[in-house]
């Protein structure tokens, strides 16, 4: 079974800050793009569904022909800072976004939940080692290569 | 809330679900109508519409109401028929390719600004030409037979009074060959109402023929179906309309003024009578009758208990035998049609609540029986009446849901029926306010034709900027998708127009993929059209996408170029990314009163030349440097700028950085430069208002090939790999006085395209001004006070190694060469280490080495005498008389010892003064650098142990180590130097080491014996010091000449080796040893000649 599955972390301020391209299906060229307009797209559903749940994962939230989007929100509405925290303000609000062609709710919410830990770590580490500016080459480098693995295992 | 008929969507069911009037009328009449510019129909139509009538009405069940609106169309019979599709689809394409033409943005109209667009109301943003688009779409629907309320409820047959046997024409119009296939073929009831008109040109005379053919017709048709009309009143064809009432009805404006000139305000009075006279005496009655009617059968047939539990039997057994997909054939006289008919003529004569109860009866029917379409038509229905009740809202909705997704399971047969459901239920959802819904209908309704669907996805995106909140990234999304769907139409025109507005979503995103796809495609799109211009300055945006792919990169360069080539023009890019310029590599060397001997003297920080420089810079010291005294004569905008030399370069260097995989070639890489050569104006302090530079300032950015400009500057070339990045020189030489200001960097991508970078001058990584002033104002940075040209030295020391053993001594010349015509004078030298590097006396100039230092007979200690002094103040006067003249170089002996293993730096200031050349600039100093590497060659060391039984006699032990690897050394001499000792080897040195040579990683150990020699009488004047006694290693009878070192150069360096290896006090012994290595495999200015080595001991006691 081949499958498109792309995954994004955007920050609080709309940037993304990771991303990675998986699954299985030949990448096409011309439609490299498309999964991130699809993404983008999508934070608008996310902008408006974050006010009506509490629930940090939002499964299935969008499509575009048959890819789905899945959506994890980090705490943001249920931490409320009224100063930010160090490296707090770094942890809130971030997405994580999961294009796939594909539906397995379970699979892709502890995919999220791993995801969401990891990313914790990340920050925190990098936190610790005094960098103002968030380095995602070194998350990147870090454990997050393991990240590659899971799609797959999630459609097994 | 509103009512629904005020809605648009109310609007547009009022105006489109209206009965029909078919017309049939002779070749004369249009003849007529045609003097007016105006067909039949045409010239009816704009009087169908009543919004001030009063009719009252009576539903089924009797209850009276009052229409107080009503509309009818009016169709020619040959008109009845579905469009053909195909010409359908051309003519919407025409309507798009025109819009597309008038919509076109201009080049020179700015984005649009997204938040310019949120301000704005919706009917301000929404291209026009939608709705007309919409309604064309719509009327391609035209005359389905699956629904009624576009069958004729009435024909209007129409005959001229010019005609021949009136009476016969009208029989014959109504001839069954002509009519439309819905009456023909059964899809609806032949027998409707029918009306007669007459029509009278008054052009042709009086119309006292047309009475009595009128008399004639009522008493053949019956009274009240016949009409006279006459037109044409107007003989002259002079009459002007003022709002003509046809101007609706044709689009291309053509003078609409025209229209309609032969017909007089009595003859437009008489049709709006004869219209109004057609509806509510005989439309709205006969539709009322018939709604009666059919009501009356439904009733006897479907209403109660029985009659449904029959019906439902009774399909139930059908349902088997039909299974084709449109279900089973419905004729007019069919019960089912019969429900359908009623439902739109109730909906029709606004009775809602009989149309909703029929259209429900019917559609269980539908369903039961399969007929899809017709089950997804009285669905629609059922949504729309529900909606203009204004009740269950929720309902309607799903109505029209259900409607929609029948239709699109029916397939393409029926694409155009979803999309007009889609429309409805669209207008639906924007009435309450549900926009995001609407638009993901939008999106629905695209189907397999590319360019409604690129209409569609249009739409949706504004509806994505309408709702509240705008939902931007959406709005962006569905315009370019629309966009691409435009471009696969060959609608370019729409592609570029959809895309700028994404552009404007998509101005500064992060999300680069989308950034580079949309300026990519836009740039793209404008070269084709041919607007280069435009083009080049989206394709800018792309050119350093560093996170495409190496096949993408070379796309948009190759691309990029080719659009550039096309343009024919240059182009100047600010700011070009490509290359990338390291703004923070940026330096700048430049020399003033400082001047280095190479690029390695200059990138030296500037505090350690200070230091240096301290004490033999007099105005330093007194804290009143040239500056200052000369701050009158500069204006003070540039007192804090740079000084540099006319005629010497000030160097440049800068990082470019090559963003993407694929290699690419740059070409005259050189600065932008400003010289404003007025020195004059600026020595007056009263002029100094004048001296803003658009005053007279002239702009020179010359290439070097131009000798006579003011300026000369340097151009480099290179090519950079993927993802390379190259550190380029570049160097600027103003030739005449005034204010050099360094602007940036300019350079070719191609032949075409000038990259330019302007130095912003705050971020200038600045190295050379640190000393001078604490306080630098950031534009001042890259500018320069331009001085008359001054003479400037140079100086090298040829021969200094880079890389020597320890213990080394070598003879090295200093040379100064003065380029310019001027003299310099007063000549003074500061070395950094003068462990490692002294000056010596001028009568050591052209001696032999090491010859020089040999013992001789009558020595003359006087070299040693003044060491002690020299050693302390550092500085090295050269003779007063000394001056370097042009063209002649001034050579001057300098030792060299290398003390100790390790890396030094060596610095070295020459200071000299300018005479009379310059009222700036009195003196200038060369400094310079270098670094050499001493590695470890012999490691002596000493170790004294008194004689047990005599009490001035010590045994006095030597371990020497060869610590290289693979250099050889000949031992030559041992010396003592300090107190009267005499010593003498134990044992004779053959025994210990034949060869005299210490191979490598050899060991040496060696007795002495060491007695203290008193002589104390003869001591008195001379200094103890440099009292010298040697043991001589070698074989006997060597005449080899001991060194001397007791004097210069050695005694120097034997004097600071004791400083450095502690505090020099009396009663200490302190060794010299000497060897000597024949043939060094070290690089060495003089291979021919053995190196020498002394090795000093201090203090060994």
């Amino acid at each position: 079974m081949t499958t498109t599955a792309c995954f994004i972390i955007v920050s609080r301020n709309d940037i993304p800050i990771y991303e990675a391209e998986v699954g299985s299906a030949a990448k096409r060229e011309d439609a490299a793009q498309l999964p991130q307009f699809i993404l983008q797209a999508a934070l608008d559903i996310v902008q408006d569904l974050a006010w009506t749940t509490s629930a940090m994962f939002l499964k299935a939230i969008d499509k575009f022909n048959d890819l789905v989007v899945s959506v994890y929100v980090t705490a943001d509405h249920i931490l409320n800072i009224s100063k930010p925290i160090h490296f707090l303000h770094l942890l809130i609000r971030t997405r994580f976004m999961l294009l796939l062609d594909s539906r397995s709710d379970d699979g892709i919410k502890s995919f999220f939940q791993e995801v969401h830990e990891l990313y914790i770590k990340c920050e925190i580490v990098s936190c610790c080692n005094g960098m103002t500016e968030r380095n995602m080459e070194k998350i990147e480098l870090g454990n997050f290569q393991r990240l590659k693995r899971y799609p797959m295992k999630m459609n097994l | 809330m509103v009512d629904p008929a005020n809605t648009p969507l109310g609007k547009m069911l009022l105006e489109e679900i209206t009965p029909v009037v078919m017309v049939l009328c002779t070749p004369l009449v249009e003849e007529s109508c045609l003097k007016n510019g105006l067909s039949f129909v045409q010239m009816l139509s704009p009087f169908c519409d009543f919004t001030n009538i009063d009719v009252p009405v009576r539903t089924a069940i009797d209850q009276p109401y009052r229409l107080h609106k009503f509309k009818f169309r009016l169709f020619y019979a040959s008109d009845i028929w579905q469009p053909n599709l195909e010409v359908a689809k051309e003519r919407l394409k025409q309507v798009i390719t025109k819009a597309g033409e008038d919509d076109f943005p201009e080049i020179s109209s700015d984005l649009p600004q997204v938040n310019d667009l949120l301000s704005r109301h919706e009917s301000e943003i929404l291209p026009t030409w939608f709705q007309f688009f919409n309604k064309e779409l719509v009327r391609t629907l035209s005359f389905s037979d699956h629904e009624a309320f576009d069958h004729p409820v009435a024909c209007l047959l129409v005959v001229s009074s010019r005609d021949e046997e009136p009476i016969n024409r009208f029989l014959d119009l109504f001839n069954t060959n002509k009519l439309p296939s819905l009456l023909n073929d059964g899809a609806m009831d032949p027998k409707i109402l029918k009306h007669y008109l007459l029509v009278h040109d008054n052009q042709d005379g009086a119309s006292e023929k047309a009475t009595k053919l009128l008399t004639k017709m009522r008493s053949t048709f019956g009274p009240n179906d016949c009409r006279l009309l006459c037109i044409n009143s107007s003989q002259d064809g002079q009459t002007r309309h003022k709002d003509t009432p046809w101007a609706t009805f044709r689009y291309d404006a053509l003078a609409t003024e025209h229209l309609g000139h032969f017909l007089k305000l009595d003859d437009l009075n008489e049709i709006k009578n004869l219209m109004q006279e057609l509806s509510s005496k005989h439309i709205i009655p006969y539709m009322e009758q018939k709604i009666r009617l059919l009501n009356q059968q439904v009733s006897s047939t479907r209403k109660g208990f029985r009659n449904q539990f029959k019906n439902l039997w009774w399909r139930k057994g059908k349902e088997d035998a039909l299974d084709t997909t449109n279900g089973p054939v419905y004729t007019c006289s069919s019960i089912e049609s019969q429900i359908r008919v009623l439902g739109d003529y109730a909906f029709m004569l606004r009775d809602y609540e009989l149309a909703v109860s029929s259209y429900r009866l019917i559609s269980t029917d539908y369903k039961l029986d399969k007929a899809w379409k017709r089950y997804a038509g009285v669905q629609e229905m059922i949504g729309l009446t529900y909606f203009m009740l204004d009740q269950s809202r929720k309902e309607a909705e799903y109505c029209m849901e259900i409607a929609f997704n029948t239709y699109l399971k029916l397939g393409s047969p029926v694409q155009q029926n979803a999309t007009r459901c889609g429309f409805w239920w669209i207008e639906m959802l924007k009435t309450r306010n549900q926009i995001k819904e609407a638009a993901t209908v939008y999106f629905r309704i695209c189907g397999e034709d590319l360019l409604h669907s690129a209409v569609m996805l249009e739409q949706a995106s504004f509806c994505y900027l309408l709702s509240k909140p705008p939902m931007l990234h959406k709005y962006g999304f569905h315009l370019v998708l629309s966009g691409d769907h435009y471009k696969k139409c060959d609608q370019i025109k729409h592609a570029i127009r959809t895309y700028r507005n994404a552009v404007s979503v998509y101005r500064g995103t992060t999300w680069n993929l989308i950034k580079d796809r949309v300026h990519f495609h836009i740039g793209q799109w404008y070269a084709s059209l041919g607007m280069y211009d435009v083009a080049v300055t989206h394709m800018l945006e792309i050119l350093a996408s560093s996170h495409q792919s190496k096949t993408s990169q070379e796309l948009f360069l190759r691309d990029f170029l080719h659009i550039v080539q096309k343009t024919g023009k240059m182009f100047e890019v600010l700011k070009l990314q490509l290359p990338v310029i390291n703004i923070s590599t940026l330096k700048v060397i430049f020399e003033d009163h400082r001047t280095y001997a190479s690029p390695a003297a200059a990138s030296i920080k500037e505090g350690v030349w200070c230091s240096l420089e301290e004490d033999m810079i007099p105005s330093l010291s007194a804290k009143s440097n040239w500056l200052d005294v000369q701050s009158k004569r500069i204006p003070r905008k540039y007192k804090e700028s740079n000084i540099c030399v006319a005629g010497e370069a000030i160097i440049v260097d800068i990082e470019f950085k090559n963003p993407l995989q694929i290699p690419i070639s740059i070409l005259s890489v050189s600065l932008i430069c400003e010289l404003s050569a007025n020195p004059e104006e600026l020595n007056s302090e009263a002029n100094s208002s004048n001296v803003e530079p658009q005053n007279d300032e002239y702009k020179t950015s010359t290439s070097t090939g131009d000798i006579n400009s003011s300026l000369v500057l340097s151009e480099v070339d290179f090519s950079l790999e993927g993802g390379e990045t190259i550190l380029v020189q570049l160097t600027v030489t103003p030739r005449v006085e005034g204010i050099l200001t360094i602007v940036g960097v300019k350079w070719k991508l191609s032949s075409s395209v000038v990259g330019l970078h302007n130095f912003e001058s705050n971020s200038v990584n600045k190295r050379i001004a640190k000393g001078r002033k604490a306080k630098h104002s950031p534009s001042a940075d890259l500018k320069f006070v331009v001085i008359k040209s001054l003479p400037r030295l140079q100086g090298f020391i040829p021969s200094l190694p880079e890389k020597t053993y320890a213990g080394e001594l070598r003879y090295l010349v200093l040379e100064l060469n003065n380029q310019s015509k001027f003299p310099v004078k007063n000549l003074k030298m500061k070395i950094s280490n003068p462990r490692f590097l002294n000056a010596g006396n001028q009568s050591y100039l052209n001696v032999e080495f090491p010859a020089c230092l040999e013992k001789k007979l009558n020595v003359e200690q006087s070299g040693g005498h003044g060491n002690a002094k020299k050693m302390l103040q550092n500085v090295f006067h050269f003779p007063e008389d000394i001056s370097v003249q042009e063209e002649t170089s001034l050579s001057w002996p300098l030792w060299f010892h290398a003390a100790v293993p390790g890396h030094v730096s060596l610095y070295i200031t020459v200071y000299y003064e300018l005479e009379n050349v310059s009222s700036i600039m009195k003196f200038r100093t060369l400094r310079m650098h270098y670094n050499l590497q001493v590695l470890p060659s012999l490691d002596v060391s000493f170790e004294l142990s008194p004689c047990p039984s005599r009490l001035e006699e010590f045994l006095l032990r030597m371990d020497v180590v060869n610590k290289t690897s693979s250099e050889c050394f000949q031992i030559h001499q041992l010396s003592s130097v300090g107190q009267q000792w005499d010593f003498s080897l134990l044992q004779p040195v053959d025994s210990i080491l034949p060869s005299q040579s210490l191979f490598a990683g050899q060991a040496l150990s060696c007795f002495f014996m060491l007695k203290y020699h008193r002589k104390s009488s003869t001591s008195e004047d001379s200094n103890p010091l440099f009292l010298q006694s040697d043991v001589r290693f070698g074989p006997p009878g060597n005449s080899e000449a001991l060194f001397d070192v007791c004097s210069s150069p050695l005694a120097d360096f034997h004097g600071y080796e004791r400083l450095y290896q502690g505090m020099s006090c009396q009663g200490n012994v302190d060794f010299v040893f000497i060897t000597q290595l024949r043939r060094g495999n070290i690089d060495s200015g003089a291979p021919h000649r053995p190196l020498l080595f002394s090795h000093h001991v201090c203090h060994c006691r």
